[in-house]
C-alpha cells in the first residue's frame, strides 16, 4: 500500500517522468482525504488497531448514473465498471443510454466510452465518448419529415466527486464532432455538457 | 480459445463497418456532395446533379456571390422616371386604401423589401446565378439546394426561355403569378429532390402532402400578416402552389408532364390555386378578360395611373384581410377581374376601381354585400360583375357615378410593379427555414 500524504507521493514518483510527477502531485493537492490505512499483506495487526478497508471508490466495482449530456444520450442512464490503477487515478469504461427532446422522447440512443479521474475524493476528470452528437433534420418548407441521429467522438473533461460509499456527482464540459449519420455530410460539431449522479451497485 | 475468438471479431468488426458503410453512408442523389459554392468544381458538380435530377442535360453558368449589403443597395436604387414613380405612388395608395399596402411606401424600399426575400438568383438576363451572402455557410446542404434550385431555372431558361414564357403568358400581375409559380414550382420540386437524397432519404419516404399543406397554410398566414401583401406575393404565392403543382404533375406523368405545363402554362391564380388536374368548372373557364369592362369612364378631372388584373390570390388576400368569411369561396369562384388606379386632379387624392367578375351571381351578391368595410368605399353589382370603388377623398366618391360605364384599358398600362423576371430580370429563391 502507498503510505499518505503528498510527499510520500512525490517520494515515489521521482524517477518518473516530469509528467507523471506533476500529475501525481496535481492528484495529491486535490485529495482532502488519502487513501485508508489497512495492514500490509503478512503483518499482523497490533492489538486495539482498527482496520478499515478501502473505500469504495477506491475498490473495483460497478456505478449506475443518470444524469444529462451527450454520455447519457442527452438524458439518461450510464453503467460504467470503475478501475483504479492507483487510489488516486481510475479508469471506467461505460455505456450509456437515453432519450432527448430532439427525437420528441420517442427514441433510445447509446452511448460508449472511457472516463479517466485523477484524485482521491476530488477528482479531475476526463471522458473520451462516441455518442450522438446532434440530431439531423430533414425539414422540408418548414415541416419536419425525418430525424437522424448523428454520432461522433467527444472529448470532455471536469470534475467529479467521489464520496466513500463509491457515490458519485460530476460535470464535465466538452466538444463533440459529428462524424457518422446517414445522409451526406459535413455535419456540425457541439459544445457539451455533462451531468451525473451516480452510486455503486457493486 | 483465443484463436477461435479472433476471426469471430474481425469478423463482427466486418460486419459492423459494412453495417455502418450500407445503412449511415447513404447515397447522395446524383453524386450531389457537400463543397464549397466558390469553387468551379463544385459549381459544376451541382449543375451537373441538378441537371440529373432533371433528367436533361446540364447546363453551365457562372456563380458569383454578392453580399447581402451590396445587393440590397444594388436593388434599393432602381432606376425609374418621373412617371413611373408617380404611377408607383398613385397605385400604392389605392393598395394602401385596401389594407394592401403602407401607404408611404416608396420605390426603393419597394425594391428593398423584395430584395431581402432572396437568398440567390438566376439572372435571366445576365445567364448567371448570384448567392446574396447572408452569413450562410457557403458549403453547407442548404447553400448546395439552393444552388441546385438556381441551377433548375439555368435550365429551364435553356429549355423554354423564360423571358419569352413571361412575355407570352405572364402579360399582367396574374398570368405572371401562375407562370412564376411554374417555373419556382419546379425548381424547387428539383431542389427538393436534392435535400431529401441528401439526407439519404427517399422521395417516397416523404409525406408530401402534409408538407404542401402546411406549407400553403404558413404562405397564407404570413401574406394576411404581411404589410406587403401584394409586393411580396411572388415569394409568398409561386413557392409553396407552384411546388405542389408540378409535383402532382410529376406524380401524374413524370417531367414529361412538368414539360407540357411549360408548352400551356396555368392561365391565372385561380387555376394554380385549384391544383394540377383540377377540371375547369362547369360554369366556365378558369379566366376571363374583361375586355371592354375592364376600367370607368370617368370625367377628365380622373387621370388615368395604371391597371392591371390582380387574380385570385390577391382578390383572397383582399377580402380574407377585411375579416370577409367567404374570402376564399370567393376567390374560388372569381374568374376575372382588373384593378385601375386614377388620380383625382381636383383634390390630388387617389381613387381605385377593381371589378371582379365571379362565377355566379351569388357570389358576386355576397361581395358586393361586404363593401361597407372599407372607408371611402363602396360596391356596384351588375349580375355577375362587382366594382369596388375606393377613394382617398370623400369628395371624389361623389362625383364618381355609381353606375359607371367601362371601357377597354388603355394600351401599356399593366402597373410594373408585380416583380416579372421581364421587369427585374431575377429568379430569386427565398432563404431556406434554418437561415
Amino acid at each position: 500500500m502507498f503510505g499518505t500524504g503528498w510527499a510520500s507521493a512525490i517520494g515515489s514518483s521521482m524517477r518518473r517522468s516530469t509528467t507523471w510527477t506533476a500529475l501525481t502531485a496535481l492528484s495529491s493537492l486535490l485529495a482532502t482525504r488519502g487513501p485508508a490505512l489497512a495492514a500490509a499483506p503478512g503483518v499482523a495487526t497490533p492489538p486495539g488497531v482498527v482496520v478499515s478497508a478501502a473505500p469504495a471508490r477506491e475498490r473495483p466495482g460497478f456505478t449506475a448514473s443518470f444524469g444529462l449530456g451527450s454520455a447519457y444520450g442527452v438524458l439518461g442512464l450510464q453503467v460504467r465498471y470503475d478501475r483504479p490503477l492507483r487510489p488516486w487515478l481510475h479508469l471506467a469504461p461505460f455505456l450509456g443510454g437515453g432519450t432527448n427532446t430532439e427525437s420528441g422522447w420517442s427514441s433510445l440512443v447509446g452511448s460508449v466510452g472511457l472516463s479517466a479521474g485523477l484524485g482521491w475524493r476530488h477528482r479531475l476528470t476526463a471522458d473520451f465518448v462516441l455518442a450522438p452528437v446532434v440530431w439531423n433534420e430533414l425539414n422540408l418548407h418548414g415541416t419536419e419529415v425525418d430525424l437522424r441521429t448523428i454520432y461522433g467522438p467527444h472529448l470532455a473533461a471536469g470534475y467529479e466527486h467521489a464520496s466513500d460509499s463509491g457515490a458519485f456527482q460530476r460535470v464535465l464540459v466538452g466538444y463533440g464532432w459529428g462524424e457518422w449519420g446517414k445522409g451526406a455530410g459535413p455535419f456540425p460539431s457541439e459544445q457539451t455538457l455533462t451531468v451525473g449522479f451516480g452510486w455503486r451497485v457493486w | 480459445m483465443v484463436r477461435r475468438l479472433a476471426p469471430m471479431a474481425g469478423a463482427v468488426l466486418v460486419a459492423l463497418g459494412g453495417a455502418v458503410a450500407a445503412g449511415c453512408g447513404g447515397t447522395p442523389p446524383c453524386g450531389l456532395r457537400v463543397c464549397d459554392a466558390r469553387d468551379p468544381a463544385c459549381q459544376d458538380a451541382i449543375a451537373a446533379c441538378a441537371a440529373c435530377l432533371r433528367q436533361v442535360p446540364p447546363v453551365a453558368v457562372p456563380v458569383t456571390v454578392v453580399g447581402l449589403e451590396e445587393y440590397l443597395e444594388q436593388q434599393s436604387a432602381p432606376t425609374i422616371s418621373p412617371e413611373a414613380e408617380q404611377r408607383f405612388v398613385s397605385w400604392n395608395a389605392v393598395l394602401a386604401l385596401w389594407g394592401l399596402a403602407p401607404p408611404d411606401l416608396t420605390p426603393a424600399e419597394a425594391a428593398r423589401a423584395q430584395a431581402g426575400q432572396v437568398a440567390a438568383f438566376y439572372s435571366v438576363d445576365v445567364k448567371s446565378i448570384v448567392i446574396v451572402d447572408r452569413g450562410y455557410p457557403l458549403d453547407s446542404q442548404g447553400m448546395m439546394e439552393t444552388l441546385v434550385h438556381e441551377y433548375a431555372h439555368a435550365i429551364q431558361d435553356a429549355r423554354f426561355d423564360i423571358g419569352h414564357l413571361f412575355e407570352q403568358y405572364g402579360g399582367d400581375f396574374d398570368r405572371a403569378q401562375a407562370v412564376g409559380a411554374l417555373v419556382e414550382g419546379e425548381a424547387t420540386d428539383v431542389e427538393d429532390l436534392a435535400a431529401v437524397g441528401l439526407f439519404g432519404d427517399q422521395p417516397g419516404d416523404v409525406p408530401w402532402d402534409r408538407v404542401y399543406r402546411s406549407w400553403q397554410e404558413r404562405a397564407r398566414k404570413t401574406a394576411l400578416e404581411s404589410s406587403l401583401p401584394v409586393l411580396l406575393a411572388p415569394f409568398h404565392f409561386r413557392y409553396p402552389f407552384g411546388s405542389e403543382m408540378v409535383h402532382d404533375a410529376m406524380a401524374a406523368g413524370g417531367w414529361a408532364a412538368a414539360d407540357a405545363l411549360f408548352a400551356i402554362p396555368p392561365s391565372g391564380t385561380r387555376e394554380v390555386l385549384a391544383g394540377f388536374g383540377a377540371p375547369e368548372p362547369a360554369s366556365g373557364p378558369w379566366t376571363e378578360d374583361l375586355v371592354d369592362d375592364a376600367v370607368p369612364v370617368l370625367p377628365e378631372r380622373f387621370a388615368f395611373q395604371s391597371a392591371d388584373r390582380m387574380g385570385a390570390w390577391t382578390a383572397e388576400m383582399l377580402l380574407e384581410r377585411a375579416g370577409l368569411p367567404f374570402a376564399r369561396a370567393a376567390s374560388e369562384g372569381l374568374r376575372g377581374d382588373v384593378l385601375s388606379v386614377y388620380r383625382d386632379a381636383a383634390t390630388g387624392g387617389v381613387v381605385g376601381f377593381w371589378r371582379f367578375r365571379f362565377s355566379s351571381i351569388d357570389l358576386a351578391t355576397t361581395v358586393a354585400g361586404a363593401s361597407g368595410i372599407w372607408q371611402n368605399g363602396r360596391a356596384h353589382q351588375v349580375e355577375r360583375d362587382v366594382t369596388l370603388t375606393i377613394a382617398s377623398d370623400a369628395g371624389s366618391l361623389l362625383d364618381i357615378p355609381e353606375n359607371l360605364a367601362f371601357q377597354p384599358a388603355p394600351p401599356t398600362t399593366a402597373a410594373a410593379f408585380a416583380n416579372r423576371p421581364s421587369a427585374v430580370g431575377q429568379l430569386g429563391c427565398a432563404p431556406p427555414a434554418d437561415w
